[in-house]
């Protein structure tokens, strides 16, 4: 009857096993809309394995001639606003009445307590290039590629290649397909050039020099959630601030009681992010911008917080020295030939009939048992891994690998003890004590690597961290569960007990009978002898 | 010390040797795709087969290494990477290629000044290494504070120093390997070499596990 009952019991666990490993590599299939679609989860892809989105940029050749400020050095101090309504500064150029009458109306470079303001303006104008040609050098083009290397690592893209030439200059970025691409376009072609610019005459009040750190926040209203960046200034800035938030504010002639604004524009790359003047006087060096108007929606909200977020990651990393211009985006599918796919899988799928060829070999039946639980096992980690989502790169394929070669290693010193000890119980709680002992390494990587921002470490620590952990539920429940009970001496001697047990009580009535009968024949001899 | 060792550590030594030597003078072989190479694109307009666009590719650039992939999700092309092209074999691939894709009038035939081509740097070794230091220096560290406590009855310090060098050693030995044998290197090969050394790292700390037992055994019968 026990016998019987660990058979079925045995069959019905290398069922299950055999039925993991089939799910896992085949799938379930189910008719929907016609079609017949796979219900357990597909693989998520990375950049190897699927595809990569390749970006080739050249260094910016474009120029642009405009009129600008100039110091005595020929340091560009400012641009000419160009506006028929706006003011420039008399300069050593010959002015018409109108600026004249326009400039007295405009608050003159002596009202402006600037550091920059006692100096001399003279107006030329240049063809600004979009990369001098001092800047196009191979320490120019390193530190580009540096910094935009920090940007993208600050804004969560790590699963790229950056190549340079840094002889042209040529930068070619390989990045997997579901990346933020119009993120990276605007990391990579935006030098993170910061302006604070009198808006009346296009005076450079503050550039990225005086930045100390830029940060995105965000604040509840009752209109709901309000996305800023906010800069905070250096000590320097923080001055220049001081002053600039004390000049560039709403004037009112007390005769005639007419009101004039100064204004400021904050530019970024070229782009106004906000113009704007000054109620009160800002002495503690930070400002914050507005990004979106404030929203309930969530999505809404999102945009406007990664907006600033990708400026702050911009304005915080320094500017590139090199503009870049993106001259091809493409995608290039991952190929692995039809011939190679099949002798991966082939190879595979021999490797574990080895496996099991092995176990049967050296130790029989137990041994076969071995055998299906770890192809059993196999699928175990691929069900987990596709349902906890971890990325598939070739470095989980590898870790995939050496994590079935260690279960192998486990199974085999498993069942040794099986057969020398005798017992399955004992033999799994000895062998996994020292198996978990064993691997910490192994363990300690798991734990290490899956906080790795870089995707193929990431997903190797990842496919290590749900191995060990898909291992010890499987190994508990059906290997461990496979041995249990296996061990014919247990059963014989509890079978064997329970016979002689039987034999005994047989003997005790035999006995007990037998003694009755002398008993009763010595109590007849003596009622005879009395008589 | 024994024979066997012996030859195993002059073995490794000289292994070691000629791989320094190798990649002082020859540096390492990198596969095609990671290393400076050529680009071509070629637009296709008619369904066609990768194989058959990689046998046309290495029939025109014979003993050159060559890979073929796919342009786009929608099969709008092929990417042909190749080490270097020259004048000749630009004008000899279109013109095959074209023979194949390109049959009728009403197609237009790309020629050698329409082709795209591409020159792509190479992706250097370290930007392959520097995502691992900072995950592998956590991971030794954590390691070699538990060595040093576990194991600190069999000399902490001589344990440590015996795993650490052992696994320096196999690195080495590897990645000498790789360079003697002229291995196309490619980025998960580094995740090979860390699984290597996280193997290995398991058989010496079950070494000093067995050590460990017997000693604290041998007391125990004292």
């Amino acid at each position: 009857m026990r016998k019987n009952f660990r058979k079925i019991r045995t069959i019905a666990i290398l069922l299950v096993a055999v039925l993991i490993s089939i799910v896992a590599f085949v799938g379930i299939f189910t008719k929907q809309a016609n079609a017949y679609k796979n219900i357990i989860p597909d693989f998520k892809l990375g950049k190897d394995l699927f595809g990569k989105r390749e970006l080739i940029y050249k260094p910016s050749t474009e120029s642009e001639s405009k009129k600008v400020y100039v110091d005595s050095e020929g340091n560009i101090l400012g641009y000419v606003v160009e506006d028929e309504s706006s003011t420039s500064l008399s300069t050593d150029e010959t002015t018409s009445e109108g600026s004249e009458e326009s400039s007295e109306e405009v608050a003159t470079v002596e009202e402006v307590d600037t550091s920059k303001a006692k100096i001399n303006y003279a107006t030329e104008t240049r063809e600004i290039k979009d990369n001098e040609d001092s800047v196009l050098t191979k320490e120019g083009f390193e530190q580009t590629k540096r910094t935009v290397q920090k940007r993208l690592s600050k804004i969560g893209i790590s699963e790229y290649n950056m190549r340079l030439n840094d002889i042209t200059g040529e930068l070619v970025i390989e990045t997997s397909d579901d990346t933020d691409i119009s993120n990276l376009y605007q990391l990579v072609e935006n030098p993170g050039k910061f302006e604070v610019l009198d808006s009346q005459t296009g005076i450079i009040l503050m550039d990225n020099r005086y930045i100390d750190k830029v940060s995105a926040v965000y604040t509840t209203t009752e209109e709901g959630y309000q996305a800023y960046m906010q800069i905070a200034f250096n000590k320097e800035g923080t001055e220049i601030l001081k002053n600039i938030s004390s000049a560039y504010v709403q004037h009112t002639d007390n005769e005639t009681e007419e009101t004039t604004i100064d204004y400021i524009e904050i530019k970024v790359d070229g782009s106004q992010l906000i113009k704007t003047y000054f109620a009160e006087t800002i002495d503690n060096g930070l400002i914050q911008i507005s990004y979106g108007e404030p929203t309930t929606e969530t999505s809404e909200f999102r945009k406007n917080y990664t907006n600033a977020l990708r400026l702050t990651t911009i304005l915080n990393n320094g500017k590139l020295d090199v503009k870049y211009s993106l001259q091809s985006d493409n995608f290039v599918k991952a190929y692995l030939s039809d011939t190679a796919q099949k002798v991966c899988y082939v190879t595979f799928a021999v490797a574990l009939a080895c496996v099991c060829v092995y176990f049967t070999i050296i130790y029989k039946g137990k041994g076969l048992l071995a055998g299906i639980s770890n192809i059993g096992y196999s699928g175990a980690i691929l069900l987990t891994l596709r349902y906890t989502n971890v990325i598939a790169t070739y470095s989980s394929i590898i870790t995939y690998v050496l994590m079935i070669a260690l279960n192998v290693v486990f199974l085999n010193n498993f069942v040794k003890r099986v057969i020398e000890e005798g017992t399955g119980e004992k033999a799994f709680t000895d062998s996994i004590k020292k198996f978990y002992m064993a691997i910490i390494p192994v363990i300690v990587l798991a734990v290490v690597f899956t906080f790795a921002t870089d995707v193929s470490i990431a997903s190797m620590g990842m496919c290590a961290f749900w191995s060990i952990f898909a291992g010890l539920i499987y190994n508990f429940l059906i290997t461990r569960t496979l041995y249990i009970g296996l061990d014919k001496s247990n059963d014989d001697s509890l079978e064997r007990k329970i016979e002689e047990n039987k034999k005994a009580k047989k003997k005790q009535v035999k006995q007990a009978k037998k003694a009755g009968k002398t008993s009763t024949n010595k109590s007849n001899s003596k009622k005879g002898a009395n008589k | 010390m024994k024979l066997y060792k012996k030859v195993l550590c002059l073995g490794l030594a000289l292994l070691i040797i000629a791989g320094i030597v190798v990649v002082l003078f020859k540096g390492f072989n990198v596969d095609l795709i990671y290393s400076s190479h050529t680009e071509i694109i070629y637009n296709m307009i008619t369904d066609y087969e990768l194989e058959d666009v990689t046998k046309i590719a290495k029939e025109v650039f014979k003993d050159k290494p060559v890979q073929v992939y796919d342009y786009e999700l929608f099969h709008d092309g092929v990417q042909i990477n190749v080490e270097s092209i020259t004048d000749e074999e630009k004008s000899t691939l279109v013109e095959k290629l074209n023979a194949v894709y390109r049959t009728t009038e009403i197609e237009t035939a790309v020629t050698a000044d329409t082709l795209t081509v591409n020159n792509i740097p190479n992706v250097r070794l370290r930007d392959w290494v520097t995502p691992y230091i900072l995950p592998v220096v956590v991971l030794y560290a954590i390691i070699a504070v538990y060595v040093l406590i576990r194991y600190r009855k069999l000399g902490a310090f001589k344990s440590l120093g015996k795993l650490f060098l052992n696994v320096v050693l196999l690195a080495l030995a590897l990645l000498s390997v790789a360079a003697i044998t002229r291995l196309p290197l490619k980025p998960f090969y580094i995740t090979v070499l860390v699984s290597a050394t996280m193997l290995l790292t398991s058989i010496q700390l079950l070494k000093y596990e067995k050590q460990l037992s017997e000693r604290t055994e041998d007391k125990k019968k004292k």
